[in-house]
């Protein structure tokens, strides 16, 4: 069988598919097992991407058993009954696909982009995850291992590579955000293998999962296939998302971290909301008035006329049971911290008192909608933010009018949530400093 | 007619049964019917200029790209590295009409993109605001300001950059393998540094500019929703203008492979993981043949999570996140290499993995199945690509800049498909080095296990200038005085030791470059204190040293005269001992416990060992697993200024309860001269006719 796929590309595309120039026609619907499906035809390019989402993630974790979502990101790749180990990336890698996946507090995102004449595969090997992934000692034993170079080369080994974990286990002590999804070496280690089987019954069930697929298909026949191989999967006990609900941070936490850097780094993190809470839209339009771009207020002060910082950024990190917002300064050579927090402070005091220009929300608007569009420039994209609207805000649709809503934000709202937000009470600042400023014991 | 009927009721079950079952798991489903769609084209058009515009349209989305891009080679900036690098900073810093701070408004107010580098700028934003982005595009195209205040912020940032990337494993490791692969002398092993940053001046740019920056060597691509014909409209008439010129194409020459395989070692001591780089420079351009072999070769020996690399170091071993290979195409130099990041205690396992790995692809035929396993993934890689417009204008690039046939891209898939199993052999053979490697490694010294067994271990600092192997602090809980003791229970133990009354050595001694043999012989009375030192060519004696307990004598050559003040005293509690540390504990001696290092593969503690009363100085390097001494070091005035004396000692040996070096070489500068232990007595009576 000529498993070479003969493919020339149609670009130029007169196509009519799109009477809107950007809209995202979808259709969406549940199996009987809860599965939800959304489906997006866009027959511009031979390809498909075939992605389920599944709503654990981190904060889903107990404490001393923390890593565990991330972990069977790992662990998933391992095998099915059907499929031998070593073989799932081979059968995508065959076909002329790509994979990969990702973990976040909220959720576990997989995915494989193939030809769209082996969207089947997808399903299958998909459907296959679902139904009876193995988990066995050889596999855990292995990916463990794995994780731990992935921790040491992401963190260990990066400089600057531990703020994340520094700054949630400060902004959160009581919820699951108060660890990352890499989670502690130290539990991965004590973990045995009865207990993760216990997680996959628990949470890789398909009233937990969305699939999402965008690119060059058929929808009623994808919608056959996502029966015959989705459909007999058996639903699983409903899944509870945690409540806990974190306190207020109640006064400034401040933490020295030294490292192996030479530039020193200031990071603030401000608790936010959930982000499916309306005052969101302002929030990620501060982040777009702070630092998108180089005319951008906090790049304009710090990076072009003061010279304190060679980089900063600002923007929010948005979780679903509220997230944090990140600003992140390093110094350039021969400046202080200190050089950098008292500006970067009177600029958001700035915003708590004075309205930004009209044509300042206007240049942020235009960023906003250019991101938009590109957003979904890729199927990949498109699979994944629909998957992630339906998540979170149980509105995929949100692919075509988000941007309204951000159109709706005023100026007065924009203040409005700095002043909410941005307090020193309700923020985390950590002092990176080079491990040569340690002082001695 | 039974038998009929009965197959024909178990075909109709067996049907029946396909109908009730949703689908078959236990196989992989059947792919459909690939779809054949039409061919993209992008359209070209010249100015009159020289400038060449590609047009790639695609209306999908309301967006428009534009990349103009010099095809001005690599430069080589020497002494002033860098200033190419600020050169696209600083013309994104201003025009002759606009500030930066103007241009960044501007731009950030459409949500546009614009980015500048030595030899391109590189435009995005909505489709309204095409035209825009193409003036502001010719505006620094044009009339760059060069303004010196901008450059002096430029300069500084770039410093800084410099500064954080001392930290960074990665750059560091980056840096140090093009410096060995290609030689710091040419535009591919080169960098930056702070000394060369601050050579670089605002005229530089301004040459960089006035001598690169033409038309005639420029291509242009504009891609997304604009029409082929209003963009070569709008490209005249803002670009038209921009005068050609000669540009002069750099020249150098292939540099050589390394003789052997080198082993640099970059140390890095809050490295977790160490970086490792194992690869060669290849030359390999744009078009040749070798190109898909060698990317089907690659693909099989690392080109993903299925590569033998990912497959070996990753899942089998886990003794990384991810290793991989790559080569890229170029028209003057490039390389081959393997890379993974792994953690510290198994760098030298890993690096043993990967040699077996390119051995292995260079010396066996790679499987059917993997040959076309490579195929796919390629494949399936170049189909993806073209979900993006960009890649079929940067296609459309190539094959002018490069003289590729214009169908070049469209063989792509036939290139591929013909590749074959000796094909890939031969690739490997021809591009993957075994031999000849550079292996280059940032990581923590004292914890990369054994790399010596790949090559000479040659330390490096992150400017890839030979260094030091570096100094470390010794474990917690370690002193100089343990380290003497362990040096001594290694020897054969106070005990042991205590009960010899007489030694007596004889050696063989060579002499580089001299083609005789001499001997020399060291006995002593240890409860009377008697002691020689002979060195003799035959029936000569070269140099002889004599205590007898209360005077000493040096002679040689016929010539002798009394020892006298310190050289006595110390003579003569040498006479007595069989072994110097033994002395070493006594208030005559200070003992400094240096620290601790890797000397040659093998893990020593370097203690200093100060006779007081002389003030003569010893460094001694005692080998951390065994105790046994490796080396001494000393420094000896001679008339023409300090003289460095290197005493090595190896190939212990027990002689009854005592173990001794059985080799030695002392070298003073370039002098050698290597000891051969042939005889060693102890505990016979002391031949008292040594001491005339």
């Amino acid at each position: 069988m000529n498993k070479l796929w003969l493919m020339l590309v149609l670009i130029a595309s007169t196509s009519l598919a799109f009477a809107q120039k950007g809209k995202i026609k979808f259709e969406e619907y549940d199996l009987d097992n809860g599965l939800h499906v959304i489906l997006h035809q866009d027959n511009a390019t031979p390809i498909v991407a075939v992605t389920v989402s599944y709503h654990v993630g981190s904060k889903n974790e107990e404490l001393g058993r923390t890593g565990f979502a991330h972990f069977f990101e790992h662990l998933l790749f391992e095998g099915t009954e059907n499929i031998e180990r070593g073989e799932f990336d081979t059968y995508v890698t065959e076909a002329g696909g790509a994979l990969n996946a990702n973990t976040s507090q909220d959720r576990t995102f997989y995915y494989e982009v193939l030809p769209s004449n082996e969207f089947k595969l997808g399903l299958w090997l998909e459907s296959e995850r679902m139904l009876h992934a193995k988990i066995e000692q050889v596999g855990v034993e292995t990916q463990r291992e794995v994780v731990k170079e992935e921790k040491r080369q992401r963190m260990d080994n990066q400089p600057y590579g531990s703020f994340l974990y520094e700054m949630f286990s400060r902004a959160y002590t009581v919820h699951p955000y108060t660890w990352i999804p890499i989670g502690s070496m130290d539990d991965l280690n004590a973990a045995e293998i009865d207990e993760f089987r216990t997680f996959y019954k628990k949470f890789y069930v398909p009233n937990n999962a969305c699939l999402s697929i965008a690119g060059d298909i058929d929808v009623k026949e994808t919608k056959e296939w996502i029966e015959k191989y989705f459909g007999s999967i058996p639903r699983g006990e409903d899944v509870v998302q945690p409540t806990i609900v974190e306190p207020a941070l109640g006064g400034e936490k401040r933490a020295t971290i030294y490292d192996n850097i030479q530039l020193p780094g200031l990071m603030l993190g401000y608790r936010i909301p959930p982000y499916t809470e309306a005052d969101f839209y302002a929030i990620d339009m501060l982040g777009y008035v702070l630092s998108n771009g180089q005319s951008s207020r906090l790049n304009k002060k710090l990076v072009e006329e003061e010279q304190s910082a060679i980089q900063v950024f600002a923007f929010p990190f948005p979780l679903e049971d509220g997230g944090l917002f990140v600003t992140f300064a390093i110094a350039n050579a021969g400046k202080q911290l200190s050089d950098m927090e008292g500006p970067i402070d009177a600029e958001i005091a700035r915003l708590q008192t004075e309205l930004i220009s009209d044509s300042e929300y206007e240049k942020i608007m235009n960023q906003i909608e250019n991101d938009f569009v590109s957003s979904n420039g890729r199927i990949s994209g498109i699979a994944e933010s629909l998957s992630d609207y339906y998540l979170y805000y149980g509105d995929a649709n949100l692919i075509n009018t988000e941007l309204a809503l951000y159109q709706k934000v005023t100026k007065e709202d924009i203040m409005r949530v700095a002043k909410k937000y941005m307090m020193k009470d309700n923020r985390v600042v950590l002092e990176y400093l080079p491990m040569s400023e340690k002082p001695a014991n | 007619m039974k038998k009929i009927l009965s197959i024909t009721l178990i075909f109709i079950f067996a049907i029946q049964a396909s109908f009730a079952q949703d689908v078959d798991r236990a196989t992989r489903p059947a792919a459909g019917e690939a779809r054949t769609p039409e061919i993209g084209n992008a359209t070209s058009f010249v100015l009159d200029n020289g400038l060449k515009i590609f047009v790639v349209e695609n209306s999908k989305l309301p967006r428009v790209s534009m990349s103009l891009i010099m095809d001005d080679g690599p430069i080589y900036e020497g002494n002033k590295a860098g200033y190419m690098a600020m050169t696209g900073e600083l013309m994104s810093a201003g025009t002759a009409t606009k500030t930066k701070a103007e241009l960044d408004e501007q731009v950030d107010f459409m949500g546009a993109r614009l980015s500048v580098s030595s030899g391109s700028v590189f435009v995005s934003s909505l489709s309204k605001y095409t035209e825009d982005m193409m003036a502001i595009m010719a505006d620094v195209v044009l009339n760059p300001a060069f303004n010196e205040e901008q450059f002096a912020k430029i300069k500084m940032q770039m410093l800084s950059g410099l500064e954080s990337s001392k930290d960074n494993p990665n750059s560091i490791n980056a840096q140090v393998y093009s410096a060995l692969a290609y030689g710091k002398d040419n535009a591919f092993g080169e960098f930056m540094t702070e000394e060369t940053v601050n050579n670089a001046s605002v005229e530089d740019c301004k040459a960089l500019y006035n001598s690169h920056w033409k038309p005639n060597i420029s291509y242009i691509a504009i891609v997304g929703d604009i029409k082929a014909k209003k963009a070569k409209k709008m490209v005249e008439q803002y670009l038209g203008a921009w005068a050609q010129g000669e540009v002069t194409k750099y020249q150098m020459e292939t540099p050589a492979l390394p003789a052997t395989t080198n082993v640099a070692l970059v140390n890095r001591d809050a490295s977790v993981q160490s970086v490792v780089k194992i690869g060669n420079r290849i030359v390999l351009k744009h078009g040749d043949p070798d190109i898909a072999p060698l990317s089907v070769a690659n693909q099989i020996l690392g080109g993903g999570m299925n590569g033998r690399l990912f497959t070996n170091l990753r899942e089998d071993k886990a003794f990384t996140y991810g290793a991989y290979s790559g080569y890229s195409v170029n028209e003057y130099v490039s390389s081959f290499a393997a890379s993974a990041e792994v953690r510290n205690e198994v760098t030298d396992s890993a690096v043993t993995e990967f040699l077996y790995e390119i051995n292995r692809i260079r010396t066996e035929d790679v499987t059917a199945r993997e040959l076309e396993l490579a195929k796919s993934g390629l494949s399936g890689s170049f189909g993806r690509s073209l979900e993006s417009a960009n890649t079929v204008a940067n296609f459309a690039i190539n094959i002018e800049r490069y003289n590729l046939p214009a169908d070049y891209y469209q063989n792509y898939l036939t290139r591929l498909q013909a590749v074959t199993i000796e094909d890939v052999k031969r690739v490997a053979n021809k591009y993957m080095e075994y031999d000849n490697l550079t292996i280059c490694i940032t990581g923590k010294a004292t914890e990369v296990g054994n790399l010596g067994q790949f090559g000479e271990v040659v330390y490096y600092d992150m400017y890839a200038n030979v260094t030091e192997a570096p100094m470390m602090a010794a474990p917690e809980g370690v002193t100089a005085a343990a380290v003497i003791q362990s040096y001594i229970d290694a020897v054969g133990g106070t005990e042991a030791i205590s009960k010899l009354k007489t030694v007596d050595s004889k050696y063989n001694v060579t002499v580089s470059g001299m083609p005789v043999t001499l001997e020399m012989r060291v006995a002593k009375d240890l409860v009377k204190g008697y002691l020689y030192e002979g060195m003799t060519m035959g029936d000569q004696v070269m140099q002889a040293t004599v205590v007898n307990g209360k005077t000493g004598t040096q002679s040689g050559r016929g010539q002798s005269q009394p020892l006298e003040g310190d050289e006595l005293a110390s003579k003569m509690r040498e006479s007595k001992i069989a072994f110097d540390e033994l002395l070493y504990s006594s208030e005559d001696y200070v003992l400094e416990l240096v620290g601790m290092k890797n000397n040659e593969g093998t893990m020593v503690y370097i203690v200093d060992v100060t006779e007081v009363a002389s003030s003569e100085k010893s460094t001694n390097y005692y080998e951390v697993e065994s105790g046994l001494k490796m080396m001494t070091m000393t420094s000896q005035e001679t008339p023409q200024g300090p003289m460095s004396l290197t005493n090595s000692f190896s190939e212990y040996k027990a002689y009854g309860d005592i173990k001794m070096p059985s080799k030695m070489q002392l070298a003073a500068g370039p002098q050698v001269l290597n000891f051969e232990l042939i005889e060693f007595t102890a505990n016979k009576t002391f031949d008292k006719s040594l001491l005339k």
